[in-house]
């Protein structure tokens, strides 16, 4: 936190010192006072980009987490689909914008698709190393009690692997925002990413730079709603897991 | 629960010329060559023998988990098609579920074979009482030693009364002295004829402290050597290991393991 205020406060110092020009980089007073002043327009177009990446977020656990599980109890579909799904991840998702907005137009559901197309990736992989990762023991020992296929999955591969699908839904959500950018980048008439581009065209560095602030705020609310729901719903052993197997890039 | 425990006599286990293979990419692992054991219903047996010889793998087929390469598994009479579900197993490693208490723990099989929880939670008191765990209930098991892990997942394996008591080297990880303290709970707790134990070990006296009869087995691919009967009465008393006949016992085997090059 110390490290935080006294990073603002150098960056205050040195605009002032060397008198730096306000649309080279703006003083973080400058900055916080074009937020307050725009306080609405931020809201309005926080809200277009914050429904659009949680659309997409939940859209992609949703979908993910069931197509995990079937990728490991299905060797079949482990065969055709997981070796589609790692090829899928070799192109760069934030090229395929375009061809969204061709496909989807302008609207809602181009940004929605962008954001999910990025985030159910790490959801995918982590809940197949989550499940793979039971120990056998575990099995043999509801196998021998006599329990069902799903009394298995539920009770114990389920549980196990939650650690790990947390793991990979916190990094989807972090994903879902910047696949709702990058949407909004292509074409959009609101949303944060349309802010960013209207700022720019106008020189006004400020705004730039808030609505930059804004989007951090975003993902870092997106991060700790995740960890409060899994603090919510896991018990003590299983929270706060630091091993997380998955893992992607953009 | 525990009342028709009491009319309980366990199960004859009956194996004949088991043979056991495991095949992982090309390269071949003969476990158990031609097994043939007979174990009557209440017996305690211990399975004796050099590590990796295979004695875990004759668990797993007692317990119906893997199917022999060869050779029947009959228990009960009847020859095993799937996995014995009137068992409890104990394995080395605990195997209690992080995320449940220790009480949910032990209540796992009444969950899972829906049995009336409030009878079921009464046992499980009863046995959490019986191994000193009272107070723990509501522990998660990585709030617990070893020694009590080890515990809670005996009280497990016997909450549902099962009639076949299956357990692989469940004292193995455990320091010497909680090693002896958890033998004498065992003898208190799970023999008394109620029930058929198969118990897997490498420790000689471990195996004639607490079996009725000790198997001993060679190296592998794993055979009978010999088999001993042990005539101490059950529940067995500490001071049995000061008895000469106990160490007449221990002698033998470990003359017998000397003989076939395993110690």
């Amino acid at each position: 936190m110390a490290a935080f205020i006294g990073f603002f406060v150098l960056w205050e110092a040195l605009t002032v010192v060397f008198s730096v020009p306000i649309y080279t980089l703006p003083a973080p007073t400058d900055i916080l006072a074009v937020m307050i002043e725009k306080r609405s327009l931020l809201l309005e177009h926080s809200w277009v980009t914050f429904s659009e990446s949680a659309i997409g977020l939940g859209l992609s656990i949703v979908l993910s987490i069931p197509l995990g599980i079937l990728i490991v109890y299905s060797s079949w579909i482990e065969r055709t689909v997981y070796p589609f799904l790692v090829a899928s991840q070799a192109i760069p998702k934030v090229a395929l914008a375009p061809i969204f907005v061709v496909w989807f137009g302008f609207g809602l559901l181009p940004k929605v698709l962008i954001a999910f197309f990025i985030a159910f990736f790490p959801i995918v992989v982590n809940t197949v190393v989550g499940l793979s990762r039971t120990p056998p023991e575990m099995i043999h020992l509801m196998r021998s009690l006599g329990a069902s296929p799903i009394q298995i999955l539920l009770r114990v591969r389920l549980m196990s692997a939650a650690p790990y699908i947390f793991a990979g839904i916190k990094i989807a959500a972090a994903f879902a925002v910047v696949g709702a950018i990058v949407g909004e980048f292509i074409a959009a008439s609101s949303g944060l990413g349309y802010l960013q581009l209207v700022a720019n065209n106008n020189f006004e560095i400020p705004l730039l730079f808030g609505t930059l602030v804004v989007l951090s705020v975003m993902g870092i609310a997106f991060f700790y709603l995740v960890s409060l729901v899994e603090f919510l719903i896991l018990p003590r052993p299983l929270r706060h897991s630091r091993d997380n197997a998955g893992g992607s890039t953009l | 629960m525990s009342s028709h425990a009491s009319d309980r006599r366990g199960v004859s286990i009956n194996l004949s010329d088991l043979h056991m293979t495991f095949e992982r990419k090309g390269s071949r692992v003969e476990a158990l060559s031609g097994i043939s054991l007979d174990i009557d219903a209440g017996r305690f047996c211990s399975v004796l023998g050099p590590s990796g010889c295979g004695k875990s793998t004759l668990l797993m087929l007692v317990a119906g988990l893997y199917r022999p390469t060869a050779g029947t598994v009959l228990v009960d009479g009847a020859p095993l098609t799937d996995c014995y579900h009137d068992c409890g197993i104990v394995f080395q490693i605990d195997v209690l579920l992080p995320w449940l208490s220790v009480l949910d723990n032990v209540l796992l099989p009444a969950q899972v074979k829906r049995l009336p929880m409030p009878q079921a939670t009464a046992r499980a008191r009863e046995l959490i009482d019986q191994v000193g765990l009272t107070g723990f209930e509501t522990h998660f098991p990585d709030e617990l030693s070893g020694g009590m892990r080890q515990r809670a997942a005996l009280c497990r394996a016997l909450l549902h009364e099962p009639s076949v008591l299956l357990m692989d080297e469940p004292f193995g990880a455990l320091d010497a002295l909680t090693r002896e303290r958890m033998q004498l709970d065992l003898t208190q707790l799970g023999s008394t004829d109620q029930r058929t134990v198969l118990f897997i070990t490498h420790d000689i006296e471990e195996a004639v402290f607490l079996a009725d009869e000790v198997v001993v087995m060679s190296q592998r691919p794993a055979k009978i050597l010999q088999r001993f009967t042990i005539d101490f009465p059950q529940p067995r008393a500490p001071e049995i290991r000061r008895e000469p006949d106990f160490h007449r016992i221990v002698d033998d085997i470990r003359a017998l393991f000397r003989e076939s090059g395993i110690l």
